[in-house]
Formats: C-alpha cells, structure tokens, sequence
C-alpha cells in the first residue's frame, strides 16, 4: 500500500514534470471570471491568462504595444478612436474574434439595458468609474461604438479621452467569446459557468476555495507561448501559509508577501524574492479646513520635517522609495524635471513654521489607517515615526484612528480629519488615474477653512486641460505643471512609492511583474 | 422518547430565532458602512449610495430582519455580497470539508484521549499522570495558529513528511471529481486509493491542529470521570468480588465514567465546527470555517449570517444528540 502510493506520487511527479504544470499561491480567490464586472486584483490576475487586452503593455512597463488591435488612432480633435484588429485570432472555443465580438463586450458593459446582462446581481461597477457613466447617463465619455468593417472598430467620445487606449486595455476589459456568454448566461464566468477569451490559457475547472486550473491554449495566436502546459491558482490566503507552501515547494511562485518576509526569502537558497514595480503612492494628506494647516508654509514646514528618507528606509527597506511626487516612477515621462524632494531640515521647518505665525507649534490630529495596504504596511507604526519628527519642530501630534469603513467615509465629512494617510494604486499607466481622483475640483476629501470642499482651480484647469488634449507633447507638459503644482501646494505630502514583495522558487524564470498588478504567464518557463 | 425528540426539535424554534435576531444586531454593532468597507479607497458617492440601495442597507432595521428571516424560512440564505453566489449553495459544497476535519479532529481526541485519561486516573500520581497533565495544560493553552504554523514548518517544510495545505495535492485535485465531497470516502468509492491516501495526508496536520484542545480537554475529564467512579461503592464491591482489575476498570467503571465525557465530545464536536475558523485558514481547508471568516474581513452580512446561523444549527443538534445518547449509556435515564 505503502509502496504503491509511492508509485502513484512518483508517477505523479513524473507527469508534473513532463506536463509543466506551473502552480501559483494565489492570496485569495477570484470573484468573477466575467471581464467588467470585478474590480478586485485576484480576478483580474487569471483573468489576465484566459483572456486579451484591445491594447497590451511592454512587460514591467506601462507603455502601450499591440494586443488584440495591432494598431489605433484618433482623430485630430481626440474624439474619435479608432482600433484595427489582429486578423485570424480565435477564441477558445473556435468562435472568431471579430469588431462585432468586441462590439458585443463593449456594450454589455456599457449600457445598463442590455439583454445580455443576465444577471442583476452583476455591478459593471469599472466601466463608470473610468468612462464616466453607464449609456445614457450624463457623464458618459462613450456616446457611439461602430462597427466599421470586420476587423476595424471605432469608438466615438462625447469628449476627448487620450488615456483611452490605456484605460480600455487595463485588466478589467478582457474580450470574451460572445458565444460563450450567449450561452452560459448568467453562470458566465462564475465556477459553474465558463470563461472563454483568446489568451495563452483556457480554463479547465474552478473549484471554489481551493483551486482554478487553466490549461495550455492551443490555438493562441501568438505562436511559441505560452511556455507551460498547465497553471494552477492555489487559493492559500494566509501569508504565513503561503509562504510556508513556497518553501515546501508546494507552489511555485506567489504575490503579496508582507515586507517583513524579505530577509527570510533572501536567505533561503530555493527562492528568489521579486520586486514588483511600483505603481502606487503612499501620502499624508494635509487638510487646509484646520487653520494652521490652510497656510502652504505648514504644509511645507511638515514635508521638510518629515524624514522621509529615513522611514522608507526602516519600514520598507528595499521595497519602497520616496521622491516626493505623486505619480510612480513609471509615469516619468510626465514628471517634472524641476521637482526635487524637499530636504529634511527640521531647523528650515522650523523657522517656517515661526514665519508663518506658529513658532510655538500647534496641536495636530494625525489619523493612520486600521488596516494594511501595499503602500502602508504597518500604518500605526509609520504615523509613530511621522509624529515624532513633527514634534521635533513643536507640531504636537495626537494619533487617531478607527475602523476601516467609518475611517474611509469619515475623512469626506466635513471638515474631515486634520491630517491623515491613506494611498492610491493605478488602474491604467496614465497620470490622470492618479491626478484626477484626487486633485480634480472640487476635491472630494479635502476641505478649505469654511468646511466646504477644496478647489485649487490653477491645478483643477491643467488636470481638465490634461485629461482632454489629444496632443501628447502638449499632455506632458500640462502633467509636468501639476506635479511641480502639487508638489508646492503639499496637500498630500506623497512618503513613499511601494514596491509589492512576490516570491518564487529558483527552477521558474521568465516572470516579469507588471506595474499594473498584473502580468501574463505566457512566457514563465519551469526546469 | 420520540415525544421526547419531537418536543426538543420543537424547542429548537425560538432558539433559532434568538440565534438569528442575535447575529444580526451583532452585525449592526460593527462601526462603519459595510458598503464604504466593500467599496475601500475608490468609489464615488454615487456609486456608494447604489451599493448601499443594493446591499438594502438603506431599509430600516426591521424590515432587513424580517426580510432575512422570511428568506431563510423560504430556504433562501441570500447571496454573497462580493461575490454574488447564493450563500445556501457555497455552504452545501464546503461542508463536507468542514465536518471531514472536525470528525478527524475528535477522533483524534477521543482515541488518544480516553485512553489516556483513564491510564491516567488508574496510575494516578505516576509519572504518566503528571506528564499527561502536565502536556495537557500546555495543549489547552497554546493559540492554535501558533500551533498549526509550528506543524507546518516542522513536517511539511523541513521534514517534507506532509504537505502544507489543501485537502488534495494539485495533481489529484485536477482530475478527481469528488462525489459525496467526503474525500476520504469519495477515495474508497472511486476505488481511487492514491487519492485516499493523498487526502488522509492532508487531514492529518489540520487534524491535530484542530484536535489539541479538545483533546487536552477530553484527557482531563475522562480522569476526573474515572477518578470519582473509581471511589464508588460498587467499584470496591466489584474489586471484593474478586474481579480482575481489568474487568472492574473498563467493564464497570468506564461505562458510568463515559456519561460527561460524552457531553464533553458533543460539544466539543459542536465547537470544533464553528471553531475551526483558524485551522482552515492556517491550511486553506475549503471549509465552512474559512467561508465565515472570509465574509467577517469582507464585510459580507449575507455569508457572515447564513454561516453563523447553520453552523449554530447544527451545534444544537449536536447537543440534542448527546442528550439522547445518555439513555442508551445510562439507563437510569428516561425521557417522558
């Protein structure tokens, strides 16, 4: 009996090894195989295998490259885009992806009204909150899709959009077979129903709270990939666990390994530790409703007090850096060349702080967030560290915080909190995904010493400028301006720009982590 | 006796009412709009305040209550909030997983246990009575999580002895279709005995993790039961007969001892299936445990209801099993 399960694990292994199976820890389970209607990271990681962008990204970068278009334009006055696809390309399940196939999904998550949307549990909650509104509502940015011929598809926009390559190729919108979705109705993407898309992966079972296999697509368009035969997501939610289950070689590779882990993964001579690229900022926002806090001079004197340095150094270590700007180094294009980090000068604090009428300091409510996301890991412990530079320069701080939710909501009521963290991570690579949600007027979360919400119009008409100008040349420049503006202004004082920790067992190669949070399997090869 | 068991299911009525109206204050206690939660940093207020109407948070009290307790009495326990699958039908598929593990989990209690309770309670003071004492104490204290990852490390990471998690290796859980979701059952009827095996190796780490404490438990009532039985009249009548020590230990006093030590399993077992949360997270086991944990973090009221309420459920039955059980132990016990 004994032997024979040997046997059996042996025979099995062999079969792993001829077969190529690669096995990811995946740190929760995906919601949805259906595209445009998840918003959270895990579902677009698989969904990311089974299925194709319109547009894709140069591995590790934001730039754009060719994905299901092999190429797209608009038109002079930005408002029309046009996109021709790559001929010949099939879905999984033989069907042929054509501009009616694209049509198909563009609608479904674009206009409420569509028969196709079976289920009324289902949200589409990403396509407003990039495009601006459903079909029918006022903000939609989408007033027209057409067909043009069969591999050509234009989009027409009630405004220019310049970001929209960039944003319809982001992982939300994957293009699924009409066929399958036809078919499957409601159950689309659900671990009863399929999912079917063009990507190097197809899916074979999902088994809730355990496991999504994906197995090798035979008739993936781009030809060579992908290097495995088979991907399995292994549903291990416990860091600790996870990391347990790399070490073990239970898995192969995985994301979301808490900073601390760091010095282990490196001493363990099995495993590689992976820095994901950054793309995503960590900052104290300064609110100008409490009246010290409404003079730039504060807001300056607590950026240069902060040392910045030294904290990214002690909690983040390798994984973060800090340059003083909002958008990620990946958006370097549209940074400023003239924006260089406030020095750390408590003494230069100091004496702005007595010109702008405090030379005695002030009492401040700093609020640190409950929980721990990428770009603060341990929050209590980092607002500590803040807290204590201030007080070096007279700014008496009393640390707050409360739950998650009421802390989210609360920070929007006015006044809203004094002073308090929170982050941001990108959806698409363009910086008005970073500027907009937080600078555009009114700003929603920042008030002025009235209590009413915060418009610093100079910055609010380059951001509207920005988002709308088809001209590339002239898009930089106008970003350029709104980093150097926030950058004075310090109503967020960025701190840190995080890089997430991924692991993965020596024997893998090829993997290269998108900025983006998501990356295709296609060219991971196992020995 | 079968008055006896209808009045009690009966009975069960309010108490399950009480359960459900309990659960759900408990839930409106947590600070925060459970809709802001679920959105996190993103999310205008438009979007909030569709969510919200969707969740039905925007109704009063009242009418979320009834309206919940009128779809549990139809059969329908909701659907999960994050992920939009009708709670009832994620919790029929990862029972099986759950009451696989807490079954394991007791019978490692009990076969490691009652043995030694009693070795304990006969040899009392012996070396063997202060160990086991001893070691049972520091079973009954130490975190489970804690625990269960010192298990991981030791037999899975360094020794390679077990895996580290799951209930299937990825091979045999690719191309094994479970039947009844009791896969160590479903192994045997599939005549599959790789899978078998394969799942027994996984149900041992999780097992143990989940059984120290009760088995700790178990070990010291059982020789608390025995010691006092062992004082008793007719233990000394029974030794007077010249009846082999043997006999007088597991034919007269064992029987008598059992009655708390059933109780003790009973709860223990009722316990193990809602406690086992930290155990099935440790292991990503695909249990109840997990689910319920799962929808706490995420906020999501329908899961964190339907999986309180049946795992409450069945607690009480399990009690009322072990009520029943006395009569077939203790015939001196009658049910009218």
């Amino acid at each position: 009996m004994k032997r024979k399960l040997l046997l059996g694990l042996l025979v099995a292994l062999g079969l792993g090894f001829a077969q190529k199976t690669l096995v990811f820890g995946s740190n929760g389970e995906p919601v949805s195989l259906e595209p445009g209607n998840i918003t959270d990271g895990i579902s677009i990681y698989v969904q990311r295998q089974i299925y194709d962008t319109l547009v894709d990204f140069k591995p590790g970068t934001t730039e754009i490259t060719a994905g299901l278009a092999t190429s797209w334009f608009s038109s002079p006055d930005g408002k029309v885009w046009t996109f021709r696809l790559r001929q010949g390309v099939k879905f999984q399940d033989g069907t042929e992806l054509d501009a009616e196939a694209v049509k198909f999904n563009i609608e479904r998550w674009w206009d409420p009204k569509n028969p196709t949307r079976i289920d009324a549990a289902a949200r589409y909650e990403i396509w407003p909150e990039l495009f601006g509104g459903f079909k029918g509502e006022e903000g939609s940015i989408l007033k027209e899709i057409q067909v043009v011929d069969k591999y050509t598809i234009r989009f027409i926009l009630n405004q220019p959009f310049p970001a929209f390559p960039a944003a319809i190729g982001s992982g939300y919108f994957g293009i699924a077979s009409p066929a399958a979705i036809k078919k499957d109705g409601a159950k689309y993407g659900s671990p009863t129903g399929s999912a079917v898309g063009t990507g190097p992966f197809r899916l074979v079972e999902w088994r809730p709270g355990e496991q999504v296999v994906l197995e090798k697509n035979p008739t993936y368009w781009k030809k060579g990939f992908p290097k495995v035969d088979r991907v399995v997501f292994r549903v291990i939610k416990d860091p600790a666990a996870r990391l347990a289950a790399l070490k073990a070689g239970t898995i192969d590779f995985t994301t979301d390994i808490p900073p601390a882990n760091l010095k282990d993964l490196e001493a363990d001579r099995n495993l590689d530790a992976v820095f994901r690229p950054s793309f995503n900022v960590g900052y104290l926002a300064l609110n100008p409703s409490h009246k010290p806090l409404s003079d730039p001079r504060v807001r300056q004197a607590i950026a240069m007090a902060i040392n910045k340095k030294a904290i990214v150094q002690a909690f983040w270590g390798k994984l973060g850096l800090t340059d003083g700007r909002f958008t990620p180094p990946s958006m370097k294009a549209f940074q400023s060349p003239k924006v260089t980090d406030y020095e750390f000068n408590p003494q230069k604090a100091k004496a702005l702080l007595a010109e702008a009428g405090y030379p005695n300091g002030f009492d401040l409510e700093l609020w640190y967030m409950p929980v721990s996301r990428p770009y603060f890991p341990t929050p209590k412990e980092i607002a500590e560290a803040m807290a204590a530079d201030l007080s070096a320069i007279g700014i008496r701080v009393k640390l707050q915080t409360k739950d998650w939710a009421s802390y989210l909501a609360d920070r929007k009521k006015a006044p809203g909190f004094q002073a308090y963290m929170l982050g941001w991570t990108g959806d698409y690579g363009d910086p008005q995904n970073f500027y907009d949600p937080h600078f555009a007027c009114p700003i929603a979360d920042l008030f002025d010493s009235a209590g009413k919400p915060l418009c610093v119009k100079e910055l609010g008409d380059i951001l509207t400028k920005a988002a709308t100008t088809p001209n590339l040349e002239e898009r930089k420049r106008l970003y350029q301006q709104a980093d150097e503006l926030t950058f004075n202004l310090a109503l967020r004082v960025p701190i840190v720009h995080s890089q997430p920790l991924l692991a993965k067992r020596k024997n893998i190669s090829g993997w290269v982590p998108s900025p983006l949070g998501s990356e295709s399997f296609e060219t991971i090869e196992k020995r | 006796m079968w008055s006896y068991v209808l009045r009690r299911l009966i009975g069960l009525i309010p108490v399950l009412f009480g359960i459900t109206l309990l659960v759900f204050l408990f839930l409106q206690l947590i600070p925060g709009d459970p809709a802001q939660a679920i959105l996190g940093e993103r999310g205008t207020p438009e979007q909030l305040e569709a969510l919200r109407e969707k969740l039905g948070l925007n109704r009063p009290l009242y009418v979320q209550y009834l309206t919940f307790v009128r779809n549990v009495l139809t059969g329908d326990l909701g659907t999960s909030a994050v992920s939009t699958i009708p709670v009832a039908e994620e919790l029929k598929r990862r029972w099986p997983a759950t009451f696989e593990l807490a079954l394991a989990a007791t019978l490692v209690a009990v076969v490691l246990g009652i043995p030694v309770g009693i070795l304990a309670a006969v040899r009392k003071n012996s070396l063997l009575d202060t160990l086991s004492m001893s070691l049972s104490l520091v079973g009954v204290s130490m975190p489970v999580f804690w625990l269960g990852l010192l298990l991981v490390y030791l037999f899975a990471v360094n020794l390679h002895w077990l895996p580290t998690g799951g209930r299937l290796s990825t091979d045999l859980g690719i191309d094994f279709r479970p039947i009844t979701g009791f896969l160590l059952l479903d192994g045997l009827l599939t005549l599959r005995l790789e899978v078998l095996g394969d799942a027994l190796r996984h149900l041992i780490l999780p097992a143990l993790t989940l059984g120290t404490i009760p088995l700790a438990i178990l070990t010291r009532i059982t020789r608390s039961a025995m010691l006092e039985v062992l004082s008793q009249d007719y233990v000394r009548t029974a030794r007077a007969k010249g009846l082999a020590e043997r006999q007088v230990i597991l034919k007269h006093a064992l029987k008598n001892a059992l009655l708390p030590v059933v109780t003790i399993i009973g709860l223990q077992f009722g316990t193990l299936l809602g406690g086992a949360i930290l155990t099935e997270t440790i292991f990503s086991w695909p249990g109840i445990g997990s689910y319920i944990y799962e929808g706490i973090l995420n906020r999501d009221y329908p899961v964190v209801q339907a999986g309180v309420l049946v795992v409450a459920t069945v607690f009480v039955l399990v009690n009322l099993l072990v009520d029943l059980s006395y009569a077939l132990l203790d015939t001196r016990i009658q049910y009218r």
